[in-house]
């Protein structure tokens, strides 16, 4: 993708984002942000500067999460929390009609979305990449498109990234490079801030802003590639997705099915993983149903049932499809991997399975075999 | 239509799961409307015996009396369903079968020898076939009105078995495991509950017993990383699904 | 229209064809969707009851003709739900869903159509094309085989297939007092009473996986290529337009990229463990 930048840089002063969460919710916005929620920074709804997680970082490692907090009252000191867009342009219970029976034949009420627009506030490029990934999985569903497009995004580039990060791997990050509105890179005393487009223009209108120096621009560019740097973990994509077609049958898969909890967890965080399942509920009486669509995923046992038999009864079989579709299929799929090296699999993994160690492990011993 | 006759019979156990109808309100105006209500103690003193369309079976078989009961009433019902965790996995009184009857009964009754019981406290589908189990202890309010929602509209229960882990992460409450290292049953409990006690901050306990594919062995392993003993980590599965869990985990 | 909900059909007519098989025929509620509504031969629709919930069936009427038809086998909730319905009820549908069979592959070449069990009923509406508008010089084949002869679906419609397409019919037993005299066995068997032109044959098979496999491999045994067979494959499908997940065969949403494949490209997942 190209850089998308609709005039050159401004350096705002902190507080200043502040006028601008105050402005996007005048324009009627539902502004969500990052939050501290449980010992966890999560995503959730934000008036002003004093919801967001200043001076909070996160330490995060395999199968483990916890805050600490910062010398500097860093905006965004932190990295991606449990929290992805997902949440909110696909909702973990989206209703999707009533039904009204009536003499001869029912009623049908669907539930269009009647919320305000989402602005989306420290999106990293990771998260950007599941975005556009996201549209192009729910590029034919009604529900996700009316959520979906009116959002309003705030960028971060991201300079703390975590231990479980890997988002050079797979080249999604750790710099914005398109999709957002506004861009912010965080530094000491200010923001850089980009403008990606024309509502991004709108929304700074009234907000003092500088017009960048060539320092800043250098500044910007050594955080990032300090930021990059410091990313230790990879995952080597070499030969994907045919490597893991190859690889069905790798004992290593039994290996993973003894430690992995079936638990559900790295679906629930991916920013990409949309399995999902509706189902009807009906009053006792008869009179009225609800179809609800609610997040699933392919580590439910019954998840690949049909009449007849189940496809994938084995733990072996679940973790692989997982994945096989996540670093293999996707590719077939959308032309793109499903992975953008958020990490969050490996960090809420109670078990600590680590997908880019498990790559490597079916990788070592394809060769082998 | 005549409404279908419905029953609620309780064995050992100690009534919570079937007060949650009355505890229904609302619910319970309507399970009154679309059920004729024939036999349920707790709520009408009249019994109205013959052939039942539901049973709500509450308790666990603890006693030789109680196999002649559950199996009376199978023969007298078209659909079974088990309610709690009693009735489902032989609840908390099935820590006995762990160990010796005998010297429970010396410890805690003067007069021992008038004890009738089984040596095991064993769920209901021990003794007869079971159409639908409810976990929990209690069940939900929510998970029985799906159940008879479902038998009015002969179809499956939308009832999940899948972990709590679902449930956590889409009501977006934080992991107390990943991130407090609090030695959380959730990866391994079947969901139902709403996910309650991981939204207080505190562990999930296991009330609704074993999820479809609980890996019980890897998550005692993180469990030991946590700094608990392997007792300590038996103790967290006795609870009230011992029994169920017990199976997965192999009796000891 | 939204795709994710239902439009309203009411059911004209109820044919039962087997023990557990019968056709529903359904006429569209909405008059503009009536007209609006067209499909290819192979593809499926999303039945709704409400309170119960949907299943993917596929859609066997003839395509010119306003009025839908399934044939629909007893199996799960939803199913059961419809069988008990009656003449009048409304059901609810979506679609129609995914990619048919093939139609400009039956351009200058021979089909051998093979098809096992309920797997016959995604090509009622190709059938029914072939015979308003069949190829000049072509020809066709009509593989069939069922459990037992009571198990036959569309029984009385073979005849008329017969004058357009060598019909050939096997089933795995029949009991003595049903005169069988077609022939016992798997359908694969069938293949060796034909002579076809294996450079301009193409094969659409319907049926069980591994039937569908065996008669791949057999039809790779008689000189088709990879490239001429098309196979249509089942899955549980829940949203019908590739948002769930449920369906998904490699990397393939059956309901999207299918139900229709070529061979070729499913061919790497074909017979894998737990895919």
């Amino acid at each position: 993708m190209k850089h998308n930048f609709y005039m050159e840089p401004l350096t705002i002063r902190k507080e200043a984002l502040g006028d601008i969460i105050k402005d996007l919710s005048n324009r009627g916005y539902r502004v969500i942000g990052p939050t501290v929620r449980g010992g966890t920074i999560g995503l959730d709804n934000i008036t002003a500067i004093e919801d967001l997680p200043v001076g909070y970082g996160d330490r995060q490692v395999t199968g483990g999460y916890s805050l600490f907090k910062h010398e500097r009252p860093y905006f965004f000191g932190f990295s991606n929390g449990p929290d992805s867009l997902k949440r909110f342009l696909n909702p973990p219970y989206q209703r999707l009609f009533a039904i009204k029976k009536r003499a001869k034949g029912f009623e049908t009420m669907i539930y269009e979305y009647e919320g305000s627009p989402f602005a989306f506030i420290g999106i990293r490029a990771c998260d950007l990449r599941a975005l556009h990934i996201l549209d192009m999985v729910f590029e034919k569903d009604p529900f996700y498109q009316a959520e979906r497009k009116e959002i309003f995004i705030i960028a971060v580039n991201c300079i703390f990234p975590s231990n479980t990060c890997f988002c050079p791997s797979m080249n999604s990050g750790p710099e914005v490079k398109y999709g957002f509105d506004l861009l912010l890179t965080e530094f000491d005393e200010d923001f850089l801030m980009e403008v990606g487009s024309k509502k991004g223009l709108n929304a700074i209108e009234g907000v003092h802003h500088k017009e960048a120096a060539g320092a800043d621009i250098e500044k910007k560019r050594g955080l990032i590639d300090s930021s990059s740097k410091s990313i230790k973990k990879t995952l080597d994509t070499e030969g994907l997705p045919t490597l893991l077609y190859r690889e069905f049958e790798n004992p290593w898969w039994a290996d993973i099915a003894n430690r992995d909890l079936s638990c559900g967890n790295c679906t629930m965080v991916c920013p990409t993983c949309f399995c999902n399942t509706s189902n009807d509920t009906s009053s006792l009486d008869g009179k009225t149903a609800t179809r609800i669509r609610c997040w699933d995923s392919c580590f439910s046992v019954n998840f690949a049932l049909v009449h007849g038999g189940n496809f994938r009864p084995s733990r072996r079989a679940r973790y692989r499809q997982w994945m096989t579709h996540k670093l293999a299929y996707w590719i077939n799929q959308f032309g793109v991997s499903g992975c953008v090296g958020c990490g969050r699999c490996i960090t809420w993994c109670p078990a600590g399975i680590d997908i880019t160690e498990e790559l490597m492990a079916i990788r070592i011993s394809g060769k082998r075999r | 239509m005549d409404k279908p006759r419905l029953a609620v019979f309780k064995f050992t156990s100690c009534d919570g799961c079937q007060l949650s109808i009355p505890d229904m309100e609302r619910g319970l105006v309507d399970i009154a409307n679309t059920f004729d209500i024939a036999y349920f103690l707790g709520l009408k003193s009249r019994k109205s015996t013959g052939y039942y369309g539901i049973s709500l079976v509450e308790g666990s078989i603890s006693t030789p009396d109680e196999i002649k009961r559950i199996r009376a009433i199978r023969e007298n019902t078209h659909y079974l369903v088990t309610i709690g965790a009693c009735a489902t996995a032989g609840g908390l009184q099935a820590l006995r079968n762990l160990k010796d009857l005998g010297a429970f009964k010396k410890a805690v009754y003067p007069k021992p020898e008038h004890i009738d019981a089984l040596k095991d406290s064993l769920p209901i589908s021990h003794y007869v076939h079971v159409d639908f189990e409810l976990w929990g202890c209690p069940i939900s309010r929510e998970g029985l009105l799906e159940v008879l929602a479902s038998f009015l509209r002969e179809r499956r229960p939308n009832i999940q078995a899948y972990s709590v882990c679902f449930e956590c992460k889409r009501k977006g409450t934080p992991c107390v495991l990943v991130a407090q290292g609090i030695p959380c049953l959730g990866p391994i409990t079947r969901t139902g509950c709403g996910a309650i006690c991981p939204s207080y901050g505190r562990d999930c306990y296991g009330c609704f017993g074993p999820s479809e594919d609980p890996n019980i062995k890897s998550l005692s392993l993180r469990f030991e990383t946590l700094g608990l003993s392997k007792d300590e980590i038996k103790l967290r599965l006795a609870g009230i699904n011992s029994y169920a869990f017990g199976k997965y985990h192999g009796k000891e | 229209m939204n795709i994710a909900a239902p439009f309203e059909a009411v059911i004209k007519r109820i044919k039962k064809e087997t023990r557990d098989t019968f056709t529903l025929t359904l006429r569209v509620k909405d008059r503009a969707i009536r007209k609006e509504y067209g499909f290819t031969p192979g593809q499926f629709n999303m039945l709704y009851v409400p309170g119960i919930g949907e299943a993917a069936i596929s859609i066997c009427s003839a395509t010119w003709r306003e009025d839908i038809r399934h044939t629909i086998r007893v199996a799960g909730d939803v199913t059961t739900a419809i069988s008990n319905l009656k003449g009048g009820d409304v059901i609810g549908v979506r679609g129609p869903f995914g990619r048919g069979w093939p139609m400009e592959m039956l351009k200058g070449n021979d089909l051998m159509i093979m098809a096992g069990g309920l797997g016959i009923a995604p090509f009622r509406s190709l059938l029914r094309q072939i015979l308003r508008e069949k190829e000049e010089g072509a020809r066709y084949f009509l593989l069939y085989g069922a459990k037992t002869p009571k198990d036959i679906i569309y029984r009385n419609e073979f005849p008329r297939y017969g004058e357009v397409f060598e019909v050939l019919l096997t089933v795995d037993k029949a009991d003595p007092e049903e005169y069988w005299k077609g022939d016992m066995g798997v359908v694969t068997n069938l293949l060796k009473k034909i002579n076809i032109i294996p450079e301009k044959t193409i094969a659409f098979i319907c049926g069980p996986e591994i039937m569908m496999q065996s008669s791949i491999k057999e039809l790779i045994n008689m000189g088709l290529s990879e490239d001429s067979i098309y196979i249509s494959m089942e899955r549980h499908m829940n949203c019908g337009m590739g948002v769930c997940g449920h369906c998904m065969f490699g990397p393939k949403f059956i309901c999207k990229d299918g139900p229709v494949f070529s061979y070729t490209d499913i061919i790497e997942f074909l017979g894998e463990r737990e895919i």
